[in-house]
């Protein structure tokens, strides 16, 4: 219906009101000269109705042999609102110019998000995009979906799926990623499970194979704790995989050092260059000069929950200049936490700390952290078997 | 085999008017050969053999064209007259 109306207001209609006479003739006459009458209402003994500009010039001859006096009540359409506004040049040029900005605007893509992302690089995929051509500002023309697909496909292996929708003036990377990246062994692969580092067993089941430690025996790296052999009763042997779960107290040292005399560079300034940028127009606002390193921040315009390709680039470098003070005791000593706390998270993901004997020494040329710590792990892994086929 | 008549599943009947509605709001007739009678509680189409009186509030026709006609408003009451 909606549609209609837009129609009806291109091409124009008027709305009429005929008085005295027959109506029922008036109408019939009217359908006959293939006059189409809309919106027809009857009200005291007066019709009110609507007709397009091309059927209203028909509409004298129904009106005089249906002995109807008709008047024009208002008139709608594009061309009536031309016709009163003609003489005021600066609105028709306003909206000749908002037209075309909007159809020039609608040419290009505007922003992109991606979905479906859950283990890959989110910026990795986008920065890819913008290599192959698939960037804020850029042409919807010369945009091929297709091709951009099977550019990801090759180049990402983690992707199974890959779909470029491109609605309007935004694109959207819909991506599945693959179940297992790494394909795992294949249930009749026959393998043992070893120990992945030294320590005493606190938990050991298994699910299949065959048992090779006792709880709370010591192992050390290497030792095979469930084996992939199983002996039948008619005494031949089978190769299976071998599954289980074993947790173990392990003992792990760890020790960092950060010396005094250590070199750092201390900022020495701070160079900014701001750009604003309008689709792919940059215009330079600060220029500062360039140092070795630099950070960039684009900062978008957001609307509607979009991000909308005009905002400002910012550029921004250090300048370092070597130091040549010593550090001071307490700063060394905040250097080597950071290190033994990188350590930490590095060597114990997925473990129970169970005891931690923490010691710190400092002396002029160094400080020192070390720890000797318990731990409750997994130290499941899988060793595949080699068997000979005959 | 004997042909049974007026068979409601035959989707068009040629030379019949075709009346369709929407709830009570909005007829729809395709087939009207004209007018008979038009005011704002009472529309009078012809449609061939017969004639269909739709009775109701604030009837108005929203189309009239050829032989297609559409009826708005509260349609009370449908009758069809020889």
């Amino acid at each position: 219906m909606r549609s209609i109306n837009i129609l009806r207001f291109f091409r124009g209609y008027v709305s009429f009101k005929a008085q005295g006479g027959f109506p029922e003739r008036f109408l019939n006459l009217c359908s006959k000269e293939n006059i189409y009458l809309f919106d027809a209402q009857n009200q005291d003994d007066t019709l009110y109705a609507s007709v397009s500009i091309k059927d209203y010039k028909k509409i004298r001859e129904p009106a005089r042999k249906s002995g109807m006096k008709v008047r024009i009540t208002k008139k709608y359409g594009l061309r009536f609102f031309l016709n009163k506004n003609k003489k005021r040049v600066g609105l028709l040029f306003g909206m000749a110019v908002f037209f075309i900005t909007i159809s020039f605007l609608s040419s290009f893509l505007w922003s992109i998000s991606i979905t479906g992302c859950e283990s890959m690089n989110e910026r990795e995929l986008l920065h890819f995009a913008q290599e192959m051509g698939l960037k804020e500002g850029a042409a919807l023309s010369k945009i091929n979906p297709d091709v951009l697909e099977e550019k990801f496909l090759m180049k990402f292996h983690d992707i199974s799926w890959i779909g470029i929708n491109i609605s309007g003036s935004r694109a959207n990377i819909e991506i599945v990623e693959r179940d297992g990246k790494t394909p795992p062994p294949q249930e009749k692969t026959p393998s043992d499970i070893v120990a992945s580092t030294d320590g005493q067993i606190k938990t050991l089941e298994v699910y299949n194979g065959t048992k090779m430690q006792k709880e709370n025996s010591a192992v050390l790296k290497g030792d095979v704790l469930i084996s992939g052999v199983t002996e039948n009763r008619n005494g031949t042997n089978e190769f299976r995989r071998a599954r289980g779960y074993v947790t173990a107290i392990t003992e792990l040292k760890i020790q960092n050092s950060f010396m005094n005399s250590h070199k750092f560079k201390r900022i020495s300034k701070i160079n900014e260059n701001r750009d604003i940028f309008f689709f792919f127009l940059k215009v330079p606002v600060k220029r500062d000069n360039k140092a070795e390193k630099s950070f960039k921040e684009n900062k978008y315009l957001y609307l509607n929950h979009k991000n909308i390709p005009i905002g400002i680039i910012k550029e921004r470098s250090y300048t370092h200049s070597n130091s040549d003070e010593s550090l001071e005791n307490e700063e060394s000593t905040l250097c080597a936490l950071d290190g033994y706390f990188e350590e930490i998270y590095k060597k114990t993901q997925g473990s129970n700390i169970l005891k931690s004997n923490i010691k710190l020494q400092s002396n002029r040329l160094a400080v020192t952290i070390l720890d000797n710590m318990s731990l409750l792990q997994n130290i499941c892994e899988e060793k595949l078997l080699d068997v000979e086929k005959r | 085999m004997k042909k049974k008549k007026g068979n409601v599943s035959s989707p068009v009947s040629i030379g019949k008017a075709h009346i369709e509605l929407i709830s009570n709001t909005q007829a729809y007739i395709d087939g009207c050969c004209g007018v008979i009678e038009y005011s704002e509680d009472k529309i009078r189409l012809d449609i061939g053999e017969k004639t269909v009186c739709f009775k109701g509030d604030n009837l108005s026709l929203g189309a009239f064209f050829l032989s297609e006609t559409s009826i708005n408003g509260n349609i009370i009451s449908i009758e069809f007259c020889d």
